[in-house]
């Protein structure tokens, strides 16, 4: 499968994979720099860009979206030194939340002091997947009218998500 | 032959000989057209309703173009006057049902393609779906521009709103004093005060030729402004003041600069300044369109949710001009999203010039 030449692409391709959405809707939440930075500053380059690297080649071997995330859970998931970044990624794009490394993690690869658990930006926060996810709105950041509360979500729920 | 010789007899050429005068015909001076008759006066209270829609886009736009926690101020007014344009397709669509018309909104070709002139209007200036700039705001400016006194009513190629407006009023006292119209058609689908608040102006309930005009004068009032003032015919807002006219909010954007009390048209604002960083503004792309990309690109899915959004909400709110009043209260939901999918959108990239996407609100084929 293609893969993207530029470090932001590459970024959303792989965040794509692990978020089961598409690129473009990634970008649309405008939130990918502000979840790169944060990983830059905490897990460091040199990781983020072998991160990258490495899934270019999966990316490369795989014939489909199927191939291609079996490869991810192998590769990436399980990976004792990508797994728990990967699995951020995941987290920052759902809910918003940079969640502290394990701490085996951080002994063995080395985390930033800056490493902890908490909200990237508000903004990061409104964007969350995890409300797009099941048709709701994080309550107080955006408003969707008055007694919108009272009526089911506008967008049906995804049933159709991946298999676990 | 000299040029003086030659002027001579062109001059003569054009004077009219001995007698001439008086057998030329006369062109007559032609009044503008009035509106003849009761069903020409639904359809121009459609297009009413048409023109109030076609406001919504393009300011909806600009609105979400500002990046987030910035320009809150002018955020604030962009958006109260959106709340206001729905507010006037309430009160047209109550004068239209009380004579007997069909509100028409979910229907191909009813919300304008952008770039687009006012509906029926004298196509004088286009309207963009576009970023916020100091060249929309003047846009809109002119679209609630108020009508100089003593300019007359115009039905159809108008140049102010108030004209068309103007037009459609004297209709009605003319056509009701003729016994051609009456008001008391599907009352059940007159919205009233509780079936609609956004904080902004009155709704009113049309049963006879006086509350029409009402209903009317409101529209054009909180446009464009009333016997020379800045303000709204008077409205105290919570008590704190006087609401601004749709032309004065913007103007205020326009200069930086906010109205104090006591403010004229000709004076200007003199109050307290109104910072606008207009560099806080999503790089979007004027007037994109759905058709630039494939069926399945998936930066047409994207625009092709944006414009379900759009038709849901011009759903709604025919639903909720044709008696089933709910709808209007449905449709605020779909607004808001719309919101949220116009700047997702302004976050892609176009593939053009560097440009970032935006909403299209063209009709989905499949709806």
């Amino acid at each position: 499968m293609d893969y993207p030449i530029d470090t932001s692409g590459q970024f959303l391709a792989i965040s794509s994979v692990l978020t089961g959405f598409s690129a473009i809707e990634l970008q649309g939440t405008g939130s990918a720099d502000a979840i790169w930075a944060t990983a830059t500053t905490i897990v460091g380059a040199p990781i983020l860009g072998d991160l990258l690297t490495d899934c270019g080649e999966l990316f490369e071997k795989s014939k489909d979206i199927d191939a291609l995330e079996a490869a991810f859970a192998k590769r990436v998931i399980a990976d004792p030194r990508y797994g728990p970044v990967a699995k951020n990624f995941i987290g920052a794009w759902y809910t918003g939340v940079w969640a502290a490394l394990p701490s085996a993690w951080c002994d063995a690869y080395g985390a930033s002091g800056s490493d902890g658990t908490f909200v990237i930006s508000p903004t990061v926060y409104k964007s969350g997947l995890q409300w797009k996810a099941f048709g709701g709105t994080p309550r107080g950041g955006v408003p969707t009218g008055h007694g919108a509360w009272n009526r089911p979500p506008l967008t049906p729920i995804n049933t159709n998500a991946p298999k676990p | 032959m000299s040029l003086t010789h030659k002027f001579a007899e062109l001059v003569r050429a054009i004077e009219p000989q001995d007698g001439a005068a008086q057998t030329m015909p006369l062109v007559p001076l032609r009044k503008p057209r009035q509106i003849p008759d009761a069903d020409s006066l639904r359809d121009h209270l459609q297009i009413a309703l048409e023109l109030e829609l076609s406001t919504l886009p393009p300011y909806l736009t600009a609105m979400a173009s500002i990046v987030d926690g910035t320009n809150l101020d002018v955020s604030g007014l962009i958006r109260s006057v959106m709340m206001e344009e729905m507010l006037h397709m309430v009160l047209a669509a109550n004068v239209l049902n009380a004579i007997g018309g069909n509100p028409v909104l979910a229907k191909k070709g009813v919300a304008p393609e952008y770039p687009t002139a006012l509906p029926d209007s004298d196509g004088s200036f286009l309207v963009s779906v576009e970023p916020l700039s100091l060249g929309a705001i003047q846009t809109f400016m002119r679209i609630e521009q108020p009508t100089p006194k003593h300019t007359p009513a115009k039905a159809d190629g108008y140049a102010t709103i108030g004209q068309f407006y103007a037009a459609i009023m004297e209709a009605i006292v003319r056509l009701s004093k003729k016994g051609e119209i009456r008001f008391d058609h599907n009352p059940g689908r007159q919205v009233s005060p509780s079936d609609y608040y956004n904080g902004h102006g009155n709704v009113i309930r049309v049963h006879d030729s006086y509350s029409a005009i009402e209903a009317l004068k409101e529209i054009t009032h909180q446009g464009e402004g009333n016997d020379d003032t800045i303000f709204e015919s008077g409205h105290v807002v919570d008590g704190v003041g006087y609401e601004l006219a749709h032309y004065y909010r913007f103007m205020e954007i326009n200069l930086g600069r906010r109205f104090n009390e006591g403010d004229t048209p000709e004076s200007g604002p003199t109050g307290a300044l109104l910072p606008v960083d207009w560099s806080s503004v999503k790089n979007m792309i004027s007037n994109p369109k759905r058709g630039w990309f494939t069926a399945d690109d998936p930066r047409g899915k994207l625009m092709d949710e944006c414009n379900h959004s759009w038709a849901m909400l011009l759903r709604e709110l025919q639903a909720g001009f044709r008696g089933d009043k709910q709808g209007i209260h449905r449709a605020i939901p779909w607004m808001m999203k719309l919101k949220y999918q116009a700047q997702a959108l302004m976050n892609v990239p176009s593939g053009i010039a560097g440009m970032m996407l935006g909403p299209s609100f063209e009709w989905p084929e499949e709806v």
